[in-house]
């Protein structure tokens, strides 16, 4: 049982650094708002952690060759850049807008994954006191 | 990557539309500047930016395992002359008057000016939120396990 518990408290921590990282790709797209050929970069991670989290409830396919493809998909963060498109006419493809908005979005979900974390701390915390 | 990249990154930013905002109050000011050092009228001054690289072996290293990282912001490539045309000005008594009475003024339109002084300050403030969002994402961090 406290395995599963803290297998949950790690995939959290995964969203959280994906999060992070999320941050400071929103973070060079906005300080590279006037940048004359400037392309955005973006964060799979949220696809990465749905596939995680799908793995966790379902069965597991075993990899016994490192050539088999990998059921869920890419398991790694990477970061993104959007090379095909172009908001003016100096090539750069950064709407400060979508940005700030991304960038209220992300914060927002690392706050609820970090009240997420302590809630399952605090709800670890009231198990153990059961027998006190 | 460090666990303040985000905020250097932005920080790399306000640098950036600063030096903009000083070198727009600067063409600001000199734009009746008949005179300068090199003879001419001055010339009106723009900033050049360009997307921050990684250090050298990061960059290999990112190359070889196939891994990007986020960039790590902007900065600023030159500062260039604009080479575009002076205006000219019929004014016979200028003391800088060419022998037709004609006074070259700097190519400064302060129209352009103020709209690029307006885009840079929007810039800088963009920044000063994503700092601030950076910040309260760490502090929010802090509180786990509390």
């Amino acid at each position: 049982m406290l395995k599963k518990s803290f297998e949950n408290i790690d995939l959290m921590g995964r969203a959280l650094s994906g999060s992070w990282q999320k941050n400071s790709a929103i973070a060079n797209n906005i300080a590279n708002v006037n940048t004359p050929g400037y392309k955005r970069q973006t964060l799979n991670f949220q696809e990465v952690l749905r596939n995680q989290m799908d793995m966790n409830d379902s069965v597991k396919l075993k990899l016994t060759n490192p050539k088999h493809m990998d059921p869920t998909g890419n398991t790694d963060f990477s970061v993104e850049t959007i090379n095909d498109t172009s908001y003016r006419v100096d090539d750069n493809n950064v709407d400060i807008d979508v940005e700030n908005a991304e960038m209220a979005k992300n914060t927002i979900y690392y706050n609820a994954v970090v009240n997420q974390v302590n809630g399952q701390f605090n709800r670890l915390k009231t198990a153990f006191k059961i027998n006190k | 990557m460090s666990f303040f990249n985000s905020i250097n990154v932005s920080a790399s930013g306000l640098t950036a539309e600063r030096l903009r905002m000083d070198l727009i109050s600067e063409n600001i000011a000199n734009a009746n500047v008949t005179r300068t050092a090199s003879g001419t009228p001055y010339r009106r001054k723009v900033a050049v930016f360009r997307a921050q690289e990684g250090d050298v072996f990061q960059n290999v290293l990112n190359a070889a395992t196939g891994k990007m990282e986020t960039g790590n912001g902007v900065e600023v490539a030159g500062i260039v002359e604009d080479q575009s045309d002076f205006k000219k000005e019929y004014n016979p008594t200028h003391p800088d008057a060419d022998s037709d009475g004609y006074v070259s003024l700097p190519n400064v339109e302060i129209v352009n000016e103020m709209i690029n002084l307006i885009s840079a300050s929007r810039a800088y403030e963009a920044n000063i939120t994503s700092v601030n969002t950076t910040k309260a994402m760490a502090m929010k961090a802090l509180e786990i396990g509390k």
